[in-house]
């Protein structure tokens, strides 16, 4: 049987005999002429499906929103749902509230622009999975599991494997395609690497910064293509002058290229 | 990339009737799925029914099950068909649930207790 085959043509009421509890409760919210009444029997029907809310925003939970907020579109759909359900159409209502439920969860990743943002959320996983498997490499004094790597971040195992198996799948990605936008600030010695731009592939790009980079480089190059700084910013965050960004963009790029160039 | 279209692709897994093999599975239909071209929300979709329904077929309790899904497509969409051997499907509250997500997250959702099977269709775009 297909789930939306479900009696919703209110034509024929159920009699009050052969109702359920809740559909009785309902008709007497309904019903009811006095306002705090019909408040208590109403909050009382919010209050007992919210474990049907908690249900239905837990499915949601591996997309990177806090579960509370979850709940709480989740909550403000049931209350529309409760004031909107027709007990008269025969309909159980926990049929009528999870589409309702689903579809303003929905919406709340749709606003967010959610799916806009899985591809960088995944890469930036990408780049935290690489620099949690050295860290954790140097404290195990072996290469870590995925369980681990996951521990570390605070993240589900299967988005690490996930994000990782994503990173495998990279296209040709552009070097600069990952840089800032036009700022001003990029004039300077290191606008040269077009070359490279075309040619790198961003797992490899991770694995040679970790390789051939000291600390102080690598973080540079995360900040100004990975974090969208631009060199002022940076500049000013390392406590050192732009110039001197820009010569460190320029020495890094350049060991990048020959230890990707072999 | 995209997977190419071609009459009689198809991809199965049988999978040990325990949680922990539920994100196998999810992996491995997120990755079809990306291969077939749906978009992000299209992915997670599929990804959050497959798990509703091996939920669904996990409940039975019996040892040493197998779980049997099955996936096949073609230029319209992506059928995904999950199923155990040993055990009935539930049919509480929490089972009726997780049908009304499926049907919520798929463009078809259909429990066959007789086999017993979930069937879940989605549509590629535009189709």
């Amino acid at each position: 049987m297909s789930v939306h085959d479900q009696p919703d043509d209110g034509a024929t009421p159920v009699p009050i005999a052969a109702e359920d509890p809740l559909t009785q409760r309902f008709r007497a919210m309904r019903a009811a002429t006095d306002p705090v009444v019909a408040r208590g029997i109403r909050d009382a029907l919010i209050s007992m499906h919210l474990p049907l809310v908690r249900a239905l925003a837990r499915r949601f939970a591996n997309r990177g929103e806090p579960v509370e907020d979850l709940i709480s579109t989740g909550t403000l759909a049931l209350i529309n749902a409760v004031d909107r359900f027709d007990p008269a159409k025969g309909t159980k209502f926990s049929t009528f509230a999870t589409p309702t439920v689903i579809g303003e969860l929905r919406r709340y990743f749709r606003d967010k622009s959610w799916a806009m943002k899985v591809p960088r959320r995944m890469q930036e996983l990408n780049r935290a999975a690489n620099t949690a498997r050295d860290l954790l490499t140097q404290r195990l004094g072996r290469t870590p599991s995925y369980a681990e790597i996951a521990s570390e971040l605070s993240v589900g195992e299967d988005e690490v494997i996930e994000a990782v198996e994503s990173g495998r799948g990279y296209d040709l990605v552009s070097f600069e395609s990952l840089g800032p936008g036009d700022d001003g600030a990029h004039e300077g010695p290191g606008e040269e690497d077009e070359g490279l731009a075309n040619i790198v592939r961003r797992v490899e790009m991770d694995q040679a910064m970790h390789a051939i980079l000291d600390i102080r480089e690598r973080r540079i190059i995360e900040l100004y293509y990975f974090e969208d700084k631009s060199q002022t910013e940076i500049a000013l965050s390392e406590q050192i002058s732009q110039m001197h960004v820009s010569r460190l963009l320029s020495r890094a790029k350049a060991k990048l290229r020959r230890y990707l160039q072999g | 990339m995209n997977a190419s279209v071609e009459n009689g692709d198809g991809l199965r897994l049988s999978l040990p009737a325990r949680p922990e093999f539920v994100g196998v599975a999810r992996l491995t239909l997120s990755g079809l799925a990306a291969r077939l071209g749906f978009d992000v929300d299209a992915t997670e979709d599929i990804k959050l029914a497959v798990a509703e329904a091996l939920n669904l077929l996990l409940r039975p309790a019996e040892a040493a099950a197998q779980i049997e899904l099955s996936a096949t497509w073609d230029e319209a969409g992506l059928d995904i068909v999950l199923g155990r051997a040993e055990a009935g499907l539930p049919a509480d509250d929490d089972a009726q649930i997780a049908q009304m997500v499926m049907a919520e997250f798929m463009d078809d959702a259909q429990l066959a207790n007789e086999a017993p099977q979930v069937r879940l269709r989605k549509r590629r775009a535009g189709h």
